[in-house]
């Protein structure tokens, strides 16, 4: 596994996940957003970015962001959308030199590819490919 | 050099629009021709426009159209010059022949480059233009070449026959003519060189230099400098030459040359030079260059100078300058919160104003500029409706006088594409079903003639076509009989339906009232898809109708799809956005206007019971709350012919609005369709009209046919103001009480006691307040009510009163069978208890108004 490949850890109550840091478009400070009446549970509204419409979501209860003062956005693109994924912190941009793929966890959820070390301050973090999880999330729906 | 595939497809884009216009051309001018007998402008019109197909036609390669075009032409030759008159069974197979043109334009669009069998209209014209009509009787359908009659038809004339002035360059024709008005011998000679000719273009030159050395030569056609551009087949060359010693003996040098098959030749006088397309024949094929022809100057159909883009550039560019708007809006509102900080003048601000005002105008014409873009005149669709009504009025043996007014009513091209299916659908109803037959219209003293008026107009923000006859109009008792027959309402329902309800029926699908089905309309799949494909364009529909004097049927459309003006009300923190083409009216209501008919509730607008939806309900929204006595809020908004009333908070703009989806993140929900930024940078949603009138309806419509009747069902309920009284509820009919208020100073009067309290003011007005829980329970009123204390304001003997209460709870309906007579204990006690009924979970008990007002009285 490439040591080169940089991530983004973020928080999510308890539990820390890495994001490629290629699949982050940016991240934001929690905005202000417009409920949407009737839609499914997992978009808790939309924000305007720069002219866009943007949906704000926590995919599955995993992933229910608690919005403290500190929470942020991860803008997200998608095939077709960009994606406001809200998280609860924001650690740093880092790389893992030791990671572990269980094919069993991602039998049972696709989105969770391993698990990595970060040697530093010996802290296991999930490996999150947060656009399967987003994009199942939007099949889900359909 | 082309490859002829490559000039097919580069050229065919061009050629189609050519042959729609001249179609359009020579369907509108056959008409007028019916009508208006032959005259020499019309004559003329059609003339050119059979020319220029079968020139273009000529150059395309396509054979039959160019010889039907061809054959067109000639009957109008012999119109214009009076030798043919024009007669029933003429216009008819001229019509054909426009038919033919329309679906051969068809077949091309579809990709197929070959053209259909033209069948007989070839021989059925030609017959007509030589006069022999009665050859038409029993044409020869053994006679399927039409080159086969026209080759045998050489005369002298020939080559003046098969090449016109018109193909041969202005510049050239100037020196034939100063040689013709000279005196000069000019002649021209057609030169017809062989199929298999190699490099024929190459070939005609050295004939024109030979032909150079023998005689003057004028004209040459083509001309020299696009000969090289001609590629293998059948190629001809026309040359106009003067000075000649003996026209045989050139005639033979010419065949003489190598791969040289024929030669035409005849004397030219100035007359064919200047009446440039004058008495064709057919001879063998021509092939002109389109750019050697001058166009006809028929100024009326001339084009405009255009460009063709393609429409998802301009949807690009619509949606850059929708953002455009956004910017502005924003701008706008930045300008404004600073104006509201600085007090005193600034010039830095001005400036900054000034930029925004400037920037707001050119935003402005901008948008409007790159919508009017895609907008196009409706007269592109209404132009095909008068052969269509012809056509469809002679079928069903029926007089129509069709009346188009405002062809120039632009709309967004889309729309016009989809607009055109349901349009068609309601003319030919009103033709086929609307109008009666003559014999029938004379009888009732109407004119024979029907009329049917189509008519497009701009309308605020909307495109409102109406399309109305003086036919029968349609029978409300005929839908309904027909309705119970096909099963979509019992008899019972059916009676109850008011008039306008069962003419709305006929958009019920599968429903048809014709007593016949017709070739055109009346097999049932009529209206119900007019109004899904009116709905689906977020368009209105409104049938008006009076028995024996005609109907008119209404549509409105949005005028573009993309930015759209709409009207934005407030609900609770959010903003929602409306089409304002489907709001109908706005409108104040008390809570008491809002009746519940079978658990529904419903309100009356103009005298039409309408369901009545609370918006915060529907989405689930916490709604800022009307305050009781409030007046309510209330859109009524329509889709398709349905309309519904929706309750919000408050209005807040009208304003246009750039449309953006919600994504396909999101997907569908239920009731929105999207959303826009406003000024502000907050985002509004747009309500779905269609899906909430479709909600509203589906459960009013059960609602509605299960009742007996709508006026019943309101009565047997009543509405009830529930009030506390020393923890007790109790339940007063709300009739009785005129005005509930806050309790205000009690001033104290000589006959004050605990019953009597004193006097209050309301208004202008002073009234007696009496304690109402003293005469229900002698109770001692030793607290005179808190914050949760009213006053009812009711009229006792000939004054209004007002009684005090603990607190008010709410106003309900309730209906009258779940009110039980009270326990007699309890009536024999207190007389003003009349009954008792359930209230979510305590007893409430219901006061008699008039036993109150008794006992107030007996206390005086």
């Amino acid at each position: 596994m490439s040591a080169q490949q940089q991530y983004i850890e973020v928080g999510i109550a308890e539990e820390r996940y890495a994001i490629p840091i290629q699949d982050v478009q940016e991240i934001i400070r929690m905005q202000p957003y417009l409920p949407i009446p009737n839609a499914r549970r997992s978009i808790l509204g939309v924000i305007n970015l720069r002219g866009s419409i943007v949906p704000v979501v926590t995919p599955g209860s995993r992933f229910r962001a608690e919005e403290s003062e500190l929470s942020r956005m991860v803008i997200v693109q998608l095939d077709m959308d960009v994606v406001a994924f809200v998280v609860d912190r924001v650690h740093r941009v880092t790389t893992y030199n030791q990671m572990h793929h269980y094919e069993e966890a991602k039998r049972s959820e696709r989105f969770i590819t391993g698990i990595g070390l970060n040697e530093a301050d010996q802290e296991w973090v999930n490996m999150l490919d947060v656009v399967t999880l987003l994009q199942e999330d939007a099949n889900a729906a359909q | 050099m082309l490859h002829n595939d490559q000039l097919l497809s580069t050229y065919l884009n061009v050629y189609l629009d050519e042959l729609d216009e001249q179609v359009q051309v020579m369907d509108e001018q056959l008409l007028e021709l019916e009508q208006y007998g032959s005259q020499p402008v019309i004559l003329q019109t059609i003339f050119r426009a059979a020319h220029t197909l079968k020139g273009s036609s000529a150059v395309m390669g396509f054979d039959q159209i160019k010889n039907m075009t061809h054959m067109v032409e000639t009957v109008f030759d012999g119109l214009r010059s009076h030798r043919l008159r024009a007669n029933g069974r003429l216009m008819d197979t001229l019509f054909r022949c426009v038919d033919y043109l329309k679906r051969q334009r068809e077949r091309f669009l579809q990709g197929i480059h070959e053209e259909e069998q033209i069948g007989d209209l070839v021989v059925l014209l030609n017959a007509f233009a030589s006069g022999d009509e009665a050859g038409l009787i029993a044409p020869d359908p053994s006679v399927d070449q039409p080159q086969a009659k026209g080759k045998e038809q050489t005369s002298a004339d020939a080559a003046s026959a098969a090449m016109q002035a018109s193909d041969f360059q202005e510049g050239q024709l100037e020196d034939v003519r100063s040689e013709l008005t000279a005196g000069a011998n000019v002649h021209l000679f057609v030169i017809k060189l062989k199929d298999d000719t190699e490099l024929p273009a190459a070939r005609a030159l050295l004939i024109i230099g030979q032909l150079r050395e023998a005689a003057k030569v004028l004209a040459v056609s083509p001309d020299e400098a696009s000969l090289p551009a001609i590629e293998q087949g059948t190629m001809q060359i026309g040359c106009i030459v003067s000075e000649c010693e003996s026209v045989e003996t050139l005639k033979q040098f010419v065949l003489e040359m190598a791969d040289v098959e024929d030669v035409q030749c005849s004397g030219l006088s100035l007359n064919w030079v200047l009446d440039k397309d004058k008495q064709p024949l057919p001879i063998f094929e021509t092939s002109q260059q389109p750019e050697d022809r001058p166009r006809a100057d028929g100024g009326k159909f001339q084009a405009t100078q255009t460009v063709r883009v393609d429409v998802n550039r301009l949807e690009h560019l619509l949606n850059l300058v929708g953002e455009l708007v956004i910017g502005q809006t924003r701008l706008i509102d930045v300008n404004s919160r600073f104006r509201a900080l600085e007090q005193q003048d600034n010039g830095e601000l001005a400036l900054l104003e000034d930029v925004t005002g400037h920037i707001s105008r050119v935003v402005a014409e901008l948008q409007d500029g790159v919508m009017k873009t895609r907008m196009l005149p409706i007269e592109q669709l209404f132009n095909r409706f008068p052969r269509l009504v012809r056509d469809l009025a002679q079928q069903v043996g029926k007089e129509v006088d069709l009346v188009i007014e405002g062809k120039e009513t632009e709309l967004d091209r889309t729309l016009i594409e989809e607009i055109s299916d349901p349009l068609i659908h309601i003319l030919r109803n009103a033709v086929d079903h609307g109008l009666e037959l003559p014999d029938d219209r004379e009888s009732k003293g109407k004119p024979r003639k029907g009329r049917v008026v189509i008519r497009a107009s701009h309308e605020e923000n909307t495109i409102v076509i109406r399309v109305s006859d003086n036919g029968r109009g349609i029978h409300a008792n005929a839908i309904r009989s027909k309705a119970v027959q096909k099963r979509f309402v019992t008899e019972e329902q059916a009676e109850q339906m008011t008039d306008k309800e069962a003419i709305g029926l006929i958009f019920h699908s599968g429903m048809s009232t014709a007593e016949q089905v017709t070739d055109l309309s009346g097999r049932g799949v009529g209206m119900d898809i007019v109004k899904t494909r009116i709905e689906k364009l977020n368009g209105i529909i409104d049938i008006d109708t009076t028995e024996g004097d005609g109907t008119t049927i209404t549509v409105k459309l949005p005028l573009t799809l993309a930015i759209i003006r709409s009207l934005l009300v407030g609900l609770g923190d959010f903003v929602f956005a409306l089409p304002i083409v489907n709001v109908i009216e706005i409108s104040h209501m008390n809570e008491s206007d809002i009746k519940t008919i079978n658990s529904r509730e419903m309100c009356m607008v103009r005298g039409e019971l309408l369901p009545f939806v609370r918006m915060d309900r529907l989405l689930g929204v916490q709604s800022c709350g009307a305050g009781s006595g409030k007046k309510l809020f209330v859109v009524t908004v329509g889709i398709g012919e349905q309309r519904v009333c929706l309750l919000f908070d408050r209005s807040i703009a009208n304003q246009e609005i750039v449309v953006k989806s919600l994504g396909s993140y999101i997907g569908q929900v239920p009731c929105l369709s999207g959303s826009t930024i406003m000024g502000d940078g907050s985002i509004a949603l747009i309500l779905d009209i269609a899906a909430i009138v479709r909600r509203a309806t589906q459960s009013q419509q059960v609602a509605t046919n299960r009742s007996r009747s709508v006026q019943q069902s309101i009565r047997s309920e009543v509405k009830r103001i529930t009030f506390l009284l020393n923890g007790i509820h109790y339940g007063i009919d709300i009739q009785a009480v005129k005005e509930i208020v806050r309790v205000p100073d009690i001033m104290p009067s000589a006959q004050s006691d605990r019953y009597m309290l004193g006097l209050i003011q309301l208004r202008d007005q002073l009234l007696p307040i009496y304690h109402l829980g003293t005469f229900l329970a002698g109770a001692d009123n030793s607290e005179v009510g808190d914050d949760q204390s009213r006053v009812l304001i009711v009229d006792i003997g000939d004054r209004q009163s007002g009684l005090l209460v603990d607190e008010v709870v709410e106003v309900v309906a309730v209906t009258k069978e779940s009110i039980e007579q009270a326990p007699e204990e309890i009536t024999r006690k207190q007389r003003a208890i009349n009954g008792v009924y359930r209230m979510d979970e305590h007893l409430v008990y219901q006061l008699s108004m008039d036993v109150l007002k008794q006992m107030v009285i007996e206390r005086q």
